[in-house]
């Protein structure tokens, strides 16, 4: 090599061949990722009131974990919801009360990561309840569905379901759903607060979702 | 594909007249700072360069091939997005990042000065690889295109020294792809570069 030059432009070349970097993930949150879907044609202002069962139905593989959650981490939950829905005008009715709105709540945790499932995969799960309820039986519907498909580590869905035209229409349409998904702390508590937040957010984005 | 074999033939073409000159060659590498003029990612990328072959027919005519990258990387905290008709709508905060990859064959025309700086005023055609990728909570989406690619430059060669082939490379110029990303609603990629690099010229 007759030219030291060529030396510093071969070093110079390999520093900056490194090319593409890596993103810098940071200062990325953990807060769930909230998405909401509507059914377009859903007048939401029709409806006066609603129910939510206080457990929460629970998806899980591990082989250890019950199907529904219950307790004061249901509660808090569902009490949440109970506040958003009670600040948007509706009116929670008790069983056996027929109400214009089902709720319903799913959480679902997904130890193993990178496994996509089609959408609406969960329902039928073993464990999980049927479309069969105290105000008849009804086939699901879904005009919607959750944005995200790929579940990895944690899922809380939110359905809400029109019961009052549910026999005009012949099925069980789902108008509304939740969705938060996200990695899942190891303590309960923090996921709570995540999922208590992200149903707050999910309202706040939707505010076409009142009385 | 058709604009990649229209650039290699030009390519081609002018190595074969290259190959029959016995006039001046530049191989140089440079650090290139981007300033993305666009909306998906709008932070200044310092991961930048490029590295690039000249070749001078005459002291005012140069044709060259160049390859030039620029990582991007951003930001974005919790933000609420809709699609078209509001039915959905999403909430998060990502890291954005965008790789970019133009690759061209560049036309210059130089100016003689008769002193150590040598302006000149350059035009790179090609093709642009750019992969953009969204990452939030612990998923990502991406997606990678080509793009066909034009980038006007201006810039000047000083010699350090009067008898020495070391150029030092000074270049500013604007990027403009044709990119696509629908996800990312990314209808093209357009940013301002400047780069400084080193040069040997025979």
């Amino acid at each position: 090599m007759k030219n030291p030059v060529f030396l510093l432009i071969a070093a110079v070349t390999g520093v900056l061949f490194s090319c593409k970097s890596s993103p810098d993930l940071g200062k990325l949150s953990t807060a769930f990722i909230v998405s909401t879907n509507r059914a377009k044609t859903a007048n939401f202002s029709g409806y006066t009131t609603y129910h939510i069962p206080d457990t929460i139905s629970f998806v899980s593989n591990d082989k250890d974990d019950d199907t529904l959650i219950t307790g004061a981490p249901a509660q808090t939950i569902v009490n949440e919801i109970k506040k958003n829905m009670d600040a948007r005008g509706y009116t929670f009715v008790a069983r056996p009360a027929i109400p214009d709105l089902a709720l319903r709540a799913v959480a679902i945790k997904q130890v193993n990561t990178g496994v996509a499932y089609p959408p609406g995969w969960w329902w039928g799960y073993p464990g999980y309840p049927g479309g069969c309820w105290y105000w008849g039986c009804y086939p699901p519907y879904y005009p919607i569905y959750p944005t995200v498909y790929q579940y990895t580590v944690g899922d809380f869905i939110l359905e809400t379901f029109d019961v009052k035209n549910a026999e005009t229409n012949n099925n069980l349409q789902a108008i509304w759903l939740a969705q938060l998904s996200g990695v899942l702390s190891s303590t309960t508590t923090t996921n709570i607060e995540r999922t208590v937040d992200g149903i707050n957010q999910a309202y706040l984005q939707s505010p076409y979702f009142k009385k | 594909m058709k604009k990649l074999m229209i650039i290699l033939a030009i390519f081609l073409t002018g190595s074969t007249v290259m190959a029959q000159s016995n006039t001046a060659n530049l191989f140089g590498v440079s650090w290139e700072m981007a300033f993305p003029n666009g909306d998906f990612v709008s932070k200044p990328s310092y991961l930048g360069g490029r590295i690039e072959y000249r070749h001078f027919f005459s002291d005012k005519i140069a044709t060259g091939l160049s390859l030039a990258w620029n990582n991007y990387d951003e930001y974005v905290d919790h933000k609420t997005y809709e699609n078209a008709d509001q039915t959905q709508a999403i909430t998060t905060d990502m890291e954005r990042f965008v790789f970019s990859m133009p690759i061209t064959a560049d036309f210059y025309y130089n100016f003689k000065t008769g002193n150590r700086f040598s302006p000149y005023i350059g035009l790179g055609l090609g093709a642009q690889y750019s992969s953009q990728e969204a990452y939030y909570n612990i998923y990502v989406s991406e997606d990678n295109n080509w793009g066909f690619v034009a980038r006007p430059q201006i810039g000047t060669l000083i010699s350090l020294q009067p008898t020495s082939p070391t150029r030092l490379i000074l270049a500013a110029g604007y990027n403009y792809a044709t990119n696509k990303n629908e996800s990312f609603r990314i209808d093209n990629q357009q940013n301002f570069w400047i780069s400084i690099g080193i040069g040997w010229k025979n």
